[in-house]
């Protein structure tokens, strides 16, 4: 990266220089007409001061959200739904703070007229949000925003999108991740679901079911019954798929449910896994540790042929393997060095790589979509870690630390990372969510206990 | 015993002759990386660091004129643009017999010099001529030398409206001895003119004089004041809020942006983006960039007495520092 910043430098600078040189030579053709005409020679323009700006002001962005407007008397209601859901998804990223209502000096009455954008720079908004939401005369919903730049006085974005009534929540996420897009340069991530284990019930006698939710705890559906104990579903990052395992009475069994239709397969009986299998980037491909005597090994599996790859054969365990986005390579956990760390090998098999080096022992290693990033629990002292470290082993820093912190996940854009937390004691687990610089720690919202959250991919 | 005290006292002076070139030599145990050079300059030295000085009293008094080596006294005139010196010339003229008092021109062109004024006998659209040429800084003429040579030479004829070419071929006919070297020749002009060249930039006299009066053609302008370039940076610093993703790849989001200011300390036009980029993630930081610059009006920290040097600023703003380096 220093490398790159030496050569990015010099290259600005040029530019600027050829700017610099433009300027300078229009300006003598200028001078040099002036004293043909016989004029006294004005002085030449001062060269341009530069300034070079190399911090900021890194702070959530003050953004009013205007309500959004009913295009009937009936849907004034899930149109101001729709903007406080959008408020909500864009404070809960962290990376905004939405102005509260009460303090906006112009009312909003059409989206179609430019606001009065000296009112929004009184209450210090750097961005404004307006919209509608109408009903159209064959049932559905349009909604349409506009996403003003409050200082330039500029529209940034604006769209409309149709759908049926009851997906009007889904339309207030996809406009969240539009405004988030636009102002910060990455693909939101609220236009998404969460799989996870539902957990009712004493402590001793404790229910568990697969549920699945939108990433802000709404809509809960729970895909299991609870007769089965399930474990670490995993979601298939192209299709709306999931990987889980459950105990019966046997084997811990492998399925593999279609979200969408509620289809079920068996992928088969592994004795003695932990985790269920993850998905390759393309979906096609699942990748397990199977165990084999005392050691455990990491294979691959076709999902349409199931035909098994064997990828290393240690006498070791080596186990929770998951691949990167672009799927050429596999991170995974393994004790072949004594304690339980983070090793990178190619995904068709071959050397492996130890990256992890800290104290204690690293496992469920999960790459961000983003590549950039390998999340992983580290137990050490008694506590458990989340943290990040970068697929070279380099720039590891510890998210949160605790009692017992376990099971990250990422977020689409890879910006967030979910994981549950159990307290001990009597009282069960709950989902958070830490952005991946460690910041803004929240509780994830569920009906009850919570554990082992997959995140999807986006929807749209 | 006595050796005992040789010994002792031999012993002791050289560990005291030790000490001393020891700790004498080394350096203090301190930490050398903790140590920053610091030059203290009050913000006037910097603004007020220019070529020109205003208050030059000397230079009033001082009845040299400004020059860089010794040499003929003539070139130093020129660099008083006034037309004090040309009744002189005005007079030379007429009478024609004197080669010397034609202070511009280098001994070569004074020749050819000397005949132009008696051909158009009353000196006075000579005079013009010579006015014209007096008027125009040395600056200018480089730039009309470099631009064409063959143009000037026409220029003073055309310029004496009295005269139309016939007119002076007739009378160039006339005087045989002095008329043929009295036509412009380009070359001899751009002889002429080329010897005025590095006069621009030694002024020569009999003595060296390096005393500026009341600023030199070759001044620079005032510099922005440290204090204003500080505030001007927090305010900007202050007020930017890039977005967080480029803390991935700094280096591929550097924006710079070229603003213009009024004497009212508000930009003029739209902010000017300088570097190009695409993809959401380098829209989002211009955006950013040009929030900033926006919004930091007026820019009241800056002084009106340097308007010249701040009307125009081009800011980059990178984000190597942003997110802790």
């Amino acid at each position: 990266m220093g490398d790159r910043n030496d050569l990015e430098f010099p290259k600005l600078r040029v530019r600027s220089l050829t700017q610099l040189a433009r300027v300078s030579r229009r300006d003598a053709l200028a001078v040099g007409g002036a004293a043909l005409a016989g004029l006294a020679i004005a002085p030449w323009p001062a060269a341009a001061v530069t300034v070079d700006i190399t911090q900021g002001n890194v702070q959530p962005m003050p953004i009013a959200i205007a309500d959004f407007l009913g295009g009937a008397a009936g849907d004034s209601e899930s149109a101001q739904g729709v903007s406080q859901i959008i408020a909500a998804n864009l404070r809960r990223s962290g990376l905004f703070a939405p102005i509260d209502p009460a303090a906006f000096l112009e009312k909003i009455v059409s989206v179609d007229a430019v606001p009065r954008f000296p009112d929004w720079r009184t209450i210090n908004a750097q961005a404004l949000v307006t919209g509608r939401v109408t009903r159209q005369p064959d049932g559905r919903l349009k909604a349409e925003f506009r996403l003003w730049d409050v200082q330039a006085g500029a529209q940034l974005d604006g769209k409309q999108y149709f759908t049926t009534p009851e997906n009007w929540r889904r339309i207030a996420h996809i406009i969240s991740d539009a405004i988030y897009e636009k102002l910060t340069g990455e693909k939101g991530y609220f236009d998404s679901r969460v799989v996870f284990v539902d957990e009712t019930g004493p402590a001793e006698r404790r229910i568990k079911r697969l549920a699945i939710m939108d990433q802000d705890g709404a809509n809960v559906r729970y895909l299991t019954r609870g007769d089965e104990l399930v474990l670490t579903p995993r979601f298939s990052p192209s299709t709306q798929e999931i990987t889980y395992m459950a105990y019966g009475a046997g084997d811990p069994r492998v399925y593999l449910l279609n979200i969408e239709t509620g289809q079920r397969e068996i992928v088969g009986n592994f004795p003695g896994m932990s985790f269920a299998p993850r998905f390759s980037p393309d979906g096609q491909r699942v990748v397990m540790s199977l165990q084999e005597g005392s050691n455990a090994n990491i294979f691959v599996m076709d999902l349409r042929s199931k035909a098994m790859t064997r990828l290393t054969d240690t006498p070791a365990i080596d186990t929770a393997p998951s691949y990167s986005p672009d799927g050429t390579r596999l991170c995974f956990e393994s004790d072949r060095g004594g304690r339980p760390q983070i090793y990178v090998m190619g995904a068709s098999g071959g050397q492996a790589q130890r990256i992890s080096f800290g104290d204690g022992s690293y496992s469920t290693p999960v790459w961000s979509p983003r590549g950039d990033y390998i999340a992983f629990t580290r137990q050490a002292g008694g506590k458990f870690a989340i943290g990040v470290m970068k697929p070279d082993g380099s720039g590891e820093r510890v998210l949160t630390e605790g009692f017992h912190n376990e099971g990250p996940t990422f977020a689409p854009n890879g910006r967030v990372i979910m994981f549950f937390r159990d307290p001990g004691g009597s009282a069960g687990p709950s989902l958070y969510t830490i952005d991946i610089a460690g910041r803004n720690e929240l509780r994830e919202p569920t009906p009850a206990f919570a554990s082992d959250p997959a995140w999807s991919p986006l929807l749209s | 015993m006595r050796r005992n005290w040789i010994i002792s006292a031999s012993g002791h002076a050289a560990v005291l002759v030790f000490g001393l070139i020891t700790f004498a030599s080394s350096t203090p145990n301190v930490n050398l990386s903790d140590f920053m050079p610091v030059e203290i300059a009050t913000p006037d030295n910097i603004s007020n660091a220019t070529t020109g000085v205003k208050n030059a009293p000397k230079a009033i008094e001082n009845p040299k004129p400004l020059a860089d080596k010794i040499g003929e006294p003539k070139p130093a005139k020129e660099l008083a643009p006034k037309v004090v010196d040309k009744p002189e010339i005005r007079t030379d003229a007429a009478a024609a017999a004197e080669p010397k008092p034609e202070p511009k021109a280098p001994p070569k062109p004074a020749e050819k010099s000397e005949p132009k004024p008696e051909p158009k006998a009353d000196a006075k659209p000579a005079e013009k001529a010579e006015k014209q040429k007096d008027k125009t800084k040395p600056d200018q003429i480089a730039d009309e030398l470099k631009k064409d040579d063959t143009k000037k030479p026409p220029k003073p004829e055309k310029k004496t409206p009295e005269f139309k070419p016939d007119q002076i071929a007739e009378q160039l006919r006339k005087d045989d001895n002095k008329r043929p070297p009295s036509k412009f020749d380009a070359n001899q002009v751009a002889a002429l003119l080329d010897h005025r060249e590095p006069q621009r930039q030694l002024a020569a006299a009999e003595t060296v004089n390096g005393v500026a009066a009341l600023g030199a053609p070759t001044g620079h302008a005032a510099h922005l004041s440290q204090s204003e370039l500080d505030a001007l940076r927090a305010k900007l610093i202050s007020l930017w809020n890039p977005p967080p993703a480029v803390s991935t790849h700094p280096d591929l989001y550097i924006v710079a942006i070229r603003i213009r200011l009024g004497r009212d300390h508000r930009l003029i036009g739209q902010p000017e983006v300088l570097t190009s980029g695409d993809g959401p993630l380098f829209e989002a930081t211009r955006d950013s960039a040009i929030r900033a610059v926006i919004s930091a009006q007026p820019y009241d920290m800056l002084s009106l007495t340097t308007y010249d040097v701040w009307k125009e600023i081009d800011i980059n703003f990178d984000p190597k520092d942003v997110f802790g380096g």
